[in-house]
């Protein structure tokens, strides 16, 4: 959405006073609205309002083969989708870069870097079925729906919230009884039906997961979550991803104009305080959520 | 399988002539002009509209009427087993195509020359009959975004097996290899503008499938009727143009 050099300078000018234009603090968030469990055929999803972003996550296991680099390690995919419905300019390939971009990021947030070896995001050892032979795979498929601002932080708090929602069945597997001598006997995977009506076990480590804060730099101040059109203002917008604990897991700079490396250890700390806190109230909110079978 | 038990009930507990549970709810979207949420069942479909705006392809433009552009898409999430398909695949543009011929035909184009409507289906659940739920959902959303129409054109599939009629397949039905007639109806003109039936079939089989298809279309067209009644009272309200 593009906006005239009125309006950005209008933006612009409230932001310097320390006014923004929906009635913010510049430290404040945007209100946010989650809704879990609503599509009934994905094994775990979720929906986020942040102002008006708007953004569904549907995550869905399945049983696969591992990667020859992390034999004993699950997999997780992640992939954004500009819905044409958020504006007619995602149609045909129109946000297909830009959903490349935010799933990239997305993918970095969720799983460590280094899987084996754990920390830092999902512990992906834990879905590991047979070592070297199956594994789960989660899709994480995130569809925007609406564009108004900080998609890569909404893409982040509703990936957390689907995945958190997520039951991936137990699973019991037998070595095939009867096979001839020297053969590999190939393993049979059962998944056990569920006997607690929990749909399955949670996945561990969501709480580990960095949560992605953008902050954008508007001539001298700093707003918190940034609305499009003060994204548009902002010389420079940094996302800052940080844990639960506060301590900063990633930074990416974007904008026109550039960010003051002096100014960066005072812009990070702010994000990462502003990235715990809502975390914090996200696993607070989701431990008392109904938990949802799949 | 048996998908009709001899007590008469289908796999989903419906009789043969049971539509599944509908519901709808009207600007969704933050962006749009007008959108809407279909849900006939476990089928989920989201549509959005943008415009009547000024043609983007200039040479696309018709004097006399307004062009209709429409998008089909399934999210990745939305079919039992995960399938990443893009927007360019070939069912996906036969959608599109299917979708577009039935609102030309519903929307008034000759009030609106020169100008584009672009309607974008997004499917966020997909359990049989994805295409006239999306006709519904696309309908709901040119109404809400105020765009003149015809009559209300509404959707319904209906199929044949082991001897019975059924009405609203779902998946497992939709997936058993029997007839399936998807229609789209204009319930006060009584005109079909939409019939797609790829099976061969008797005559007066065919006949009584296409009756039990239109009469799931009134339905379904009498609910779409009362649900945007109650939006525009809720909007009149809101706007102080009528009392509670």
């Amino acid at each position: 959405m593009s906006h005239s050099s009125a309006e950005i300078d209008f933006c612009t000018q409230s932001c310097q006073h320390g006014i923004r234009l929906d009635g913010r603090a510049c430290e404040d968030f945007r209100p946010l609205e989650l809704e879990l469990g609503l599509i009934a055929q994905a094994s775990g999803s979720a929906r986020l309002h942040l102002g008006s972003t708007d953004v569904i996550v549907g995550v869905k296991a399945e049983v696969g083969a591992p990667l020859r680099e992390h034999p004993d390690c699950g997999r997780l995919q992640a992939t954004v989708e500009m819905s044409s419905c958020a504006s007619p300019e995602y149609e045909g390939r129109g946000g297909e870069l830009w959903g490349l971009q935010l799933a990239q990021a997305l993918e970095a947030s969720l799983v460590p870097e280094h899987p084996e070896k754990g920390g830092g995001g999902l512990d992906l050892r834990s879905l590991s079925i047979i070592p070297g032979k199956a594994v789960w795979l989660l899709y994480v498929d995130a569809l925007v729906l609406n564009d108004g601002g900080g998609v890569l932080c909404v893409c982040v708090c509703v990936a957390l919230a689907a995945l958190s929602n997520t039951r991936v069945c137990v699973c019991v597997f037998t070595m095939g009884g009867g096979a001839g001598e020297g053969d590999a006997a190939e393993p049979e995977i059962e998944l056990e039906d569920d006997e607690e009506g929990e749909g399955g076990r949670p996945l561990q480590g969501v709480a580990e997961v960095p949560l992605i804060v953008s902050l954008g730099q508007v001539d001298n101040a700093v707003v918190v979550d940034p609305t499009c059109l003060e994204e548009q203002c902002a010389a420079s917008v940094m996302h800052i991803a940080a844990n639960a604990r506060g301590e900063v897991c990633g930074v990416q700079q974007s904008g026109r104009q550039g960010v003051d490396p002096a100014a960066l250890v005072a812009l990070m700390e702010r994000g990462a305080a502003a990235g715990s806190e809502v975390l914090a109230s996200l696993h607070a909110y989701f431990k008392q959520a109904p938990q949802q079978g799949t | 399988m048996e998908y009709v038990t001899p007590e008469g009930l289908r796999i989903d507990g419906r009789r043969p002539k049971e539509l599944r549970r509908l519901d709808c709810s009207l600007d969704v979207l933050q962006s749009a002009d007008g959108s809407a949420v279909f849900q006939m069942g476990n089928t989920k479909v989201l549509a959005a509209v943008f415009g009547p705006h000024e043609v983007e392809v200039r040479n696309q433009m018709k004097e006399d009427k307004a062009i209709i552009k429409c998008e089909y898409a399934m999210a990745a999430f939305s079919t039992g087993e995960r399938r990443k398909r893009g927007k360019s695949d070939r069912r996906s543009q036969e959608l599109s195509l299917v979708i577009k011929a039935a609102l030309e035909q519903t929307v008034m184009v000759e009030l609106l020359p020169r100008t584009q409507i672009d309607v974008y289906v997004q499917v966020l659940q997909a359990d049989g009959g994805t295409r006239v739920a999306a006709i519904n959902a696309a309908v709901l959303a040119l109404a809400s975004a105020g765009v003149p129409l015809r009559d209300l054109a509404a959707g319904c599939a209906a199929g044949y097996l082991e001897g019975h009629s059924l009405l609203d397949l779902n998946f497992q039905e939709d997936s058993a290899g029997g007839p399936d007639c998807s229609i789209a109806l204009h319930p006060n003109s009584d005109r079909l503008v939409l019939l797609q039936m790829d099976s061969r079939l008797p005559m007066d089989t065919f006949e009584a499938v296409l009756n039990l298809a239109q009469d799931g279309c009134r339905a379904v067209a009498s609910f779409m009727r009362q649900r945007l009644l109650e939006h525009t009272r809720k909007l009149a309200m809101a706007r102080g143009a009528v009392r509670a």
